[in-house]
């Protein structure tokens, strides 16, 4: 029969990338990922008990990051920053896949498209780093708890409205 | 990951003792509490006073079932549901007005009726509403006191969080 401790360091060391990668999207700098991290893996610790194997290992660890983060946002005044590495192979997620040129263009304009996602709210943010994991709809609607054309509808909008702030830079 | 595994295993020790702790006084006290003030074979203690403490018995069971609650709730605390979920219980959680706290309310007035009832005997020379009035002039400055300091401490500790709650939830359903 695995204790606790054991379960909790099964699930954090097969999770280990997964929650680091999240966890990196929120921070500005090694040391607040690492605060970021260790807060996760308390709401882990915490979590843990009611974990029933009901939902996927990976929906359950994303909605504990996901909520880490809306707490932490809750409980200090400062707003989170996200940072996406350069090399984010999903970045793509971000516009529509038939828009290739789109694709390149946003890749020229990281800190632009950077600073943009920080201006945006903290549940956009959240629905971002989501996309950033290439997660399907139906999988952010379970972990976010809305339904699968509410999910579509407001990715949709943050597209639009990060295409429309590019647009604009661009032609300034 | 050592350090951070001993640290959540002692936090989680704290809340077991904690709560342990409390199941103690809880089935300590009651029963001490109901010996002294209620069935006493003390000749002296009048029945009005034995129906006073008898009050303060029960509002202390009312207060520790009350903490109990709380500190399931506390425990409970479930950062693995999906986001809506969770941010609908911390509104909930962190509302002034709950249902426990008409419970307390009682709790406070049966207090309030124990008081009377065993100072009662005590203040012979005085008119009964002005016995019962001596106890007022006491206890609703501290009532008023304490409830005033418990809506600070609601708005300074619990309000931004459930106004924060409240405002990511209308964003998402929106």
């Amino acid at each position: 029969m695995i204790n606790k401790e054991e379960k909790f360091e099964q699930i954090v060391s097969e999770n280990k990338e997964r929650i680091s990668r999240v966890c990196r999207y929120y921070a500005n700098c090694e040391e607040d990922s690492k605060d970021m991290c260790q807060e996760v893996l308390i709401n882990i610790w915490k979590s843990l008990d009611s974990y029933r194997g009901d939902a996927a290992i990976s929906t359950w660890i994303y909605r504990i990051a996901i909520n880490t983060s809306l707490s932490m946002i809750g409980k200090s005044s400062k707003q989170l920053r996200f940072k996406v590495d350069l090399d984010t192979q999903h970045l793509g997620n971000l516009i529509d896949d038939d828009e290739t040129g789109k694709k390149e263009l946003l890749e020229k304009q990281f800190e632009s498209l950077q600073t943009e996602i920080n201006q945006l709210s903290i549940i956009d943010k959240a629905l971002i780093t989501l996309m950033l994991e290439n997660l399907s709809s139906k999988e952010i609607a379970n972990i976010i708890g809305l339904t699968e054309p509410n999910v579509r509808v407001k990715i949709h909008r943050i597209k639009e409205s990060l295409r429309d702030s590019l647009a604009k830079k661009a032609m300034e | 990951m050592n350090d951070l595994l001993n640290k959540l295993k002692k936090e989680d020790q704290f809340l077991l003792r904690l709560y342990k702790g409390i199941q103690i006084l809880y089935w300590i006290l009651i029963p001490v509490y109901t010996m002294f003030f209620v069935f006493a074979p003390d000749k002296e203690l009048t029945l009005i006073e034995r129906f006073g403490g008898g009050c303060a018995v029960i509002a202390f069971i009312i207060f520790v079932i009350i903490f109990r609650k709380r500190i399931k709730e506390q425990k409970s605390v479930d950062y693995s549901l999906p986001s809506v979920q969770m941010l609908e219980h911390a509104a909930e959680r962190y509302k002034i007005w709950k249902p426990e706290i008409k419970w307390a309310l009682l709790a406070v007035l049966i207090t309030d009726v124990g008081m009377v009832l065993l100072s009662y005997d005590e203040m012979k020379g005085l008119s009964p509403i002005m016995r019962i009035l001596q106890i007022q002039y006491i206890f609703i400055p501290m009532i008023i006191v304490a409830i005033l300091v418990g809506i600070f401490w609601w708005y300074k500790k619990h309000k931004p969080l459930r106004d924060h709650a409240l405002e990511l939830l209308e964003e998402l359903k929106s």
